[in-house]
This record gives C-alpha cells, sequence and structure tokens, in this order.
C-alpha cells in the first residue's frame, strides 16, 4: 500500500462475485434460491464459466504490473466443494486473494461485507474495482488505477467518491468456427475495471449504481486510451453484449500486436480457446 | 503550465454547416437569423443569462471571442457591442460568412497567447452560462489534474451539474439537471501546439477523443431552451435534489442571473419595448 501525498494510502480491493447466489442480483432473476443455485451450480455452466475464469481473468490478475492489490472472490457458502477446491487452487498463486463465502442476501449487502472483510485498517481510503469471472484486464490496469486515482483525489477531494474506468478495449465474442474480436470504445462507463475510491469506513462502493451512470452520480473519470479489458461475449452471458459507443468488429491480423502488447495472451490463443 | 482560458460566444453568425434547423442557402439562413424579433430575443437571453456571470467571473484571466457576423444589422450590432464594451476580456470579431469551423477558428487562432501550453476552450451559447467561478475552476482543476491528461496531452473538463432554463412560451422555469457532455459547462484543455479548436471535436462524441473528467460537485453552467433554440432539449434523464424556491437565490449566486428581470426583458423583447 504505497502511500501518496497528504497521507493518503489507498488500498485497492478487487471485487468478483463467483457464482454468488444473491437475492435481486442477476437480470434473470430466478423465483427462489434453491432454483437460482440449481441454475447457477449446474456443472455445465460451472465448468464453461472456470474455463474463462482460468484462463483469462485469472491469467490477467497474475500478469498485472502493479501486484499490490486484494482481489475477493465472493462466492456462496452453497458452492459445492469441488468447485470451490477447484476455486481455491487457481486463486492460490495471486497474492492478495481472499474468498468470501457468504449466505445468499441481497445483493448489494454482500458486496458491503465483501469489501469490508477485505479492507485493511492501515488505509486511509479504499479503491474498490469490479470484474467479472469471464473477463479481462491489461496488465497495465492497476498500475493505472492508482496512478489516475492518486492524481485526482487532490482534484475531487478526499472525502467524496471518484470513480475511475477505462472505455477502450476489446469484447470477444466466442463462436464454435473461431472467436471474432471486436473493438470497443464505451461511451458511458463499462462496469469492468472500473472503480470507486472513498474514505475507508464509507460503505458506499462500485455497484452502488448501474455503472453506465455514475457520471450522473459521482465525479467520474474515464479514458480511452490504452485497451484495457477484454470482454467476452457468449451465450452465459448475464447482461447485454453490446457497446454503449463506438463498436467494429476487426481483423486477427490487424489488432494482434496491440493484444499482445497489452494483454497476457496471444492473438492465436485468444482466437481459438 | 501554463493555461489560457478562451471561450467562444456566436451570436447569430450566418455561415456555411453549423446549425441544424435553419435554411440551407446564405441569403435565407441570413434573413431567418436576423429576424427582428428573434434578434431582439437573443439580445435578451445574452443580456440576462450568458453576459452576468462573464462579467463578474472571480478570475478575470480570460478571453472570450464573441463571432458576428460582419453584417449584423443595427440596432443590434450598436447594443451588443456597447453591452460588452466595458468587460475587456471580450472580444467581438466580425466576419463574413465561410465554413463555420473554419472562421470560428480564424476568429480565436489570433487570440491565442503564443506563451500558453494549454488552451482551455469552451463554447458557450448566447443563451447559456457559466458560473462565476467557471474560469477560476478550469485553472485549479487543470492544476491538480495535470497528470492524467491523454497521449496528446488532451483532456475535457465535463462540468454535469446545471440548470435548465426555460420558455415556455413567456413562462420561465428553472430545472435541476446533470447531464455529461452538454456543450455548456465543457471545457477542453488542448496543448496550443496542436493548433486544434474547440469546434473541431464534437461534443457528444469527445468520450472516443480524450480522457474525460465529469464532474457533479459543483453547479457549474446554465443551458437556455427555448422555441428559437436550434437544438432542441428533448428530454431531462437526470436532475439533482433541490427546493424549488431556492433556485432563484442559486441563479443569482452562481450565475449572477435575475430571474424576474430576465423574463421582465425577455416580455419587452416580446412586445417590441425594449428599444434604447
Amino acid at each position: 500500500m504505497a502511500a501518496v501525498k497528504d497521507g493518503i494510502r489507498p488500498q485497492i480491493i478487487g471485487l468478483m462475485r463467483f457464482s454468488y447466489p444473491s437475492i435481486g442480483g442477476f437480470a434473470q432473476e430466478a423465483p427462489d434460491i434453491a432454483a437460482l443455485e440449481a441454475r447457477l451450480y449446474d456443472p455445465a455452466r460451472l465448468e464453461r464459466r472456470f474455463q474463462l475464469f482460468e484462463k483469462l481473468a485469472m491469467t490477467a490478475l497474475l500478469a498485472q504490473s502493479d501486484g499490490d492489490f486484494r482481489m475477493v472472490f465472493l462466492i456462496g457458502r452453497s458452492l459445492p466443494a469441488p468447485w470451490r477446491d477447484r476455486l481455491n487452487d487457481a486463486i492460490a498463486p495471486l497474492k492478495g486473494a481472499r474468498v468470501a463465502a457468504l449466505a445468499p442476501m441481497q445483493h448489494y449487502l454482500a458486496i458491503r461485507k465483501a469489501f469490508a472483510l477485505a479492507t485493511s485498517e492501515a488505509a486511509s481510503h479504499v479503491t474498490g474495482f469490479r470484474l467479472d469471472d469471464d473477463d479481462a484486464l491489461d496488465i497495465d490496469h492497476i498500475a493505472r488505477m492508482r496512478r489516475v486515482v492518486a492524481a485526482l483525489l487532490p482534484v475531487v477531494g478526499q472525502e467524496v467518491p471518484l470513480v475511475t474506468g477505462c472505455n477502450r478495449g476489446f469484447f470477444l465474442e466466442r463462436k464454435a468456427g473461431g472467436n471474432e474480436i471486436y473493438e470497443v470504445v464505451e461511451k458511458t462507463p463499462i462496469g469492468l475495471g472500473l472503480a470507486m475510491t472513498t474514505p475507508r469506513g464509507v460503505s458506499e462502493n462500485i455497484f452502488r449504481r448501474n455503472h453506465r451512470f455514475c457520471g450522473q452520480f459521482y465525479n467520474t473519470f474515464t479514458d480511452a486510451e490504452a485497451p484495457a479489458f477484454i470482454r467476452t461475449v457468449h451465450a452465459d452471458n448475464d447482461s447485454d453484449p453490446h457497446a454503449s459507443g463506438r463498436i467494429e468488429k476487426s481483423r486477427w491480423e490487424e489488432v494482434a500486436p496491440q493484444l499482445e502488447a497489452h494483454f497476457p495472451f496471444t492473438a492465436d490463443f485468444l482466437r481459438g480457446f | 503550465m501554463t493555461v489560457q482560458v478562451m471561450g467562444l460566444c456566436r451570436f447569430s453568425v450566418p455561415s456555411l454547416g453549423a446549425f441544424q434547423s435553419m435554411p440551407e442557402e446564405i441569403g435565407a439562413r441570413r434573413a431567418a437569423l436576423y429576424d427582428p424579433r428573434r434578434l431582439a430575443r437573443r439580445l435578451a437571453w445574452f443580456e440576462h443569462v450568458a453576459l452576468p456571470g462573464l462579467a463578474l467571473q472571480t478570475d478575470p484571466d480570460f478571453t472570450l471571442v464573441l463571432l458576428i457576423g460582419a453584417d449584423l444589422p443595427e440596432p443590434w450590432q450598436g447594443r451588443l457591442r456597447r453591452l460588452v464594451a466595458d468587460l475587456p476580456q471580450i472580444r467581438v470579431v466580425a466576419t463574413a460568412p465561410g465554413e463555420h469551423r473554419a472562421i470560428c477558428a480564424a476568429a480565436m487562432r489570433p487570440l491565442v497567447d503564443p506563451a500558453a501550453q494549454i488552451v482551455a476552450q469552451f463554447r458557450l451559447d448566447d443563451d447559456d452560462a457559466i458560473s462565476r467561478n467557471f474560469v477560476q475552476r478550469i485553472r485549479r482543476d487543470l492544476a491538480l489534474a495535470e497528470r492524467v491528461q491523454g497521449r496528446h496531452g488532451a483532456l475535457a473538463l465535463d462540468y454535469a451539474k446545471g440548470f435548465l432554463i426555460r420558455d415556455e412560451g413567456g413562462r420561465l422555469t428553472a430545472a435541476p439537471v446533470l447531464a455529461q457532455n452538454w456543450a455548456p459547462g465543457l471545457v477542453l484543455a488542448l496543448p496550443r501546439d496542436g493548433g486544434r479548436f474547440v469546434l473541431d471535436y464534437p461534443h457528444h462524441q469527445i468520450w472516443k477523443r480524450m480522457p474525460v473528467l465529469s464532474l457533479v460537485d459543483q453547479i457549474m453552467f446554465v443551458r437556455g431552451a427555448h422555441d428559437g433554440n436550434d437544438s432542441r432539449i428533448l428530454r431531462v434523464e437526470r436532475g439533482f435534489r433541490v427546493p424549488q424556491e431556492e433556485i432563484p437565490r442559486l441563479l443569482a449566486e452562481r450565475f449572477a442571473i435575475d430571474l424576474d428581470g430576465f423574463a421582465a426583458a425577455l416580455a419587452a423583447a416580446e412586445e417590441g419595448r425594449d428599444g434604447r
């Protein structure tokens, strides 16, 4: 937790919901918890999610140029043991990884608890970001987040929430005959890697509002320079895969240099996995 | 970092392009723009909405280019010039018709300070307003945000909290509004040596071109909406909580706008009683 000036010591905490059966968190709401768990814990579904999680999301977290962050994996206490073991194995190499296993509860309440469990007493501020289990950050994401937050806290003030994010990246559409790649510049903030910085102890976090509308509630910084994310689009997606801004299908050979410069993947791997 | 703050206000300039709802042909466009009743109303908006905040900026170190057509008829041209005569920051530039972006850039270019590293540019329609601390905020925020400028040194400051003043058939209303990347309240901090001007970037696509810092902590702009508006404001997506009875005081404090005085001036303009 490197201190920046004025005694500001932000702690970066990522939060990933890993098939957590919350009450009211999914766009496709199931009628009761048992049915929701049955759907979330369907072995074929979990196998598909683990494939993306292990190959994309975790690989990118492990490849961060700045490893000074916590990553909380929010799971249900009811997640069957073999899957929980597999999760523990996958995250073991990540220094800051923590599992928060919670009983089913209202979505935002669970999120708040999970952030609270990971917060260090030594932090003056918490920079909490969101990441889904099927998406990947660019390798400089945490480093950039730290730099931007340190630069902007003096502008917006230390006491009010600051939202920061990156609007340029890629969509990876999984297809049987070979995956497709799209270059994307979002107009309104994409949730992937979006962070909110508040003083420690403030329970408000980046999941409080619809991420697309953050700019109407909080001081919000977005840049569109470096490609900062790869979002997968697949049959299990819980939310709308369309971009809010510009989206263009790209040729793999054209985007390969950018992909390989900013992510720990080769274009061939992304195309074929 | 040396920052020059420069605004552009276009007052009924006959040009090619630019307007979304004006005749294409320049003669017809000029006749429509220079219709006396229209000019009377627009002058009332400018005098009572746009001008007070400019005149009472807490940081007087800025330039506002007030662009007019060289053929703006009297008495309007004289009245406009007299309104701004005592404000050294406002530079009236009269132009012949031409391609819109080009004539705007040509008006701004000679006023760019060669010593400036960053030219912080904003556009101000004649029926919009900036808060009295607008220039001061720009300088403060840019000084602190220097490290988040984009690759080419550009950064957009998007002051997203303001008021919408509507003239609905002579009845004035003011409503709080939170809106990202609207033209009023948007400041583009551009490196001087890039030679780019505010109109080179469509404000609604600014998110593609440079980092954007949206700030919602202070009420910073007024946007006017009325029958004569070129771009209609169809709906306000989101407001913020403020008691209705507080709004006139906030308009006075933040923008030096006297809503009652403006209503009277607008009524006089409508009735042709605004001669002076």
